[in-house]
């Protein structure tokens, strides 16, 4: 599980940037400090030239941090904070640009949902209820004068079939009771 | 990109190099390149752009553990010693590297 321990340490690393960096520092000033006093005894030099070959000897001493750098933490990540407060500012600076995208995003988004939500009533519909789409049977509970005018079935029953509970909603409005049965039922009255 | 070895197989056994010499004793980046130099009798002389990210990298891969310690002059230095399964990775990758000589003696000497 290679890949895990790695995934881990750089996950690790992510998050202790300030002391991976210290610990960076320090370690080169080591390295450079002994190469200093290495060629001081071996070439008889002065502390301050042989400081200097030290450090071209070893290199460009920010590149080797780079290459460090690279191997913590995820890349994409490092340099976040500045992308985004340079994002915040050139938003500003370019003010039609950023009107522009939001709106397109925000039309985008709008017409989304909007498509989703009919789309969701076209595959899904419901009946104005809680569980509208568990209901099972529809009695229709009227008065004399309203079921001769109604002119109904006195029993419709849906197996929640979305064609049947379209048409049901689209005909009539409803109350809901509950059964004593523990079954929801609906008493229909014409959709005014 | 910080210079590379003019030699190429150098940077292959880079790694090697540096778990070898950890295995005689823990020590810091430093003393490891100075080991490499005198053992080789001047022949590797490790370049200090690919010596760090090597150690970083055989660390992220648990093959070496490191720690703060005192050098002999009174420093503070980072000391890196050879894990267990640093020392299972030496003995695979000395196996592998004596194959690969030999294999490589074998066709320099018959073509």
């Amino acid at each position: 599980m290679k890949w895990v321990d790695r995934a881990r340490a750089r996950l690790r690393l992510l998050f202790a940037r300030g002391a991976a960096e210290s610990r960076m520092n320090r370690e080169f000033e080591f390295h450079i400090d002994m190469a200093t006093e290495q060629l001081m005894r071996e070439r008889n030099l002065a502390r301050d030239e042989a400081r200097r070959r030290a450090l071209a000897m070893f290199g460009g001493v920010e590149g080797h941090k780079e290459a460090l750098r690279d191997g913590l933490g995820f890349p994409w990540f490092r340099g976040w904070s500045l992308n985004v407060k340079l994002a915040a500012r050139m938003s500003l600076r370019y003010p039609g640009v950023t009107v522009v995208g939001v709106l397109a995003m925000a039309i985008g988004i709008g017409l989304g949902a909007a498509y989703l939500e009919a789309v969701n009533d076209f595959l899904h519909p419901m009946l104005p209820f809680d569980e509208g789409d568990r209901i099972v049977g529809l009695q229709k509970l009227g008065r004399r004068a309203e079921a001769s005018r109604a002119s109904l079935g006195t029993r419709l029953a849906c197996m929640a079939g979305p064609a049947h509970i379209r048409a049901a909603s689209r005909r009539f409005s409803f109350d809901q009771g509950k059964h004593r049965r523990r079954r929801w039922f609906a008493r229909a009255g014409l959709r005014r | 990109m910080t210079a590379r070895q003019p030699v190429d197989a150098l940077r292959g056994s880079l790694d090697l190099l540096v778990l070898k010499t950890l295995s005689l004793a823990p020590m810091h980046g430093w003393g490891i390149s100075q080991r490499v130099q005198q053992v080789s009798g001047g022949e590797f002389a490790i370049n200090q752009g690919s010596l760090y990210p090597a150690l970083q990298r055989l660390e992220r891969d648990g093959l070496i553990s490191s720690e703060w310690g005192v050098s002999d002059n009174k420093r503070q230095a980072r000391y890196y010693r050879l894990t267990a399964a640093g020392r299972r990775a030496l003995g695979n990758e000395v196996e592998s590297w004596k194959r690969f000589a030999a294999a490589l003696d074998t066709v320099l000497r018959t073509t």
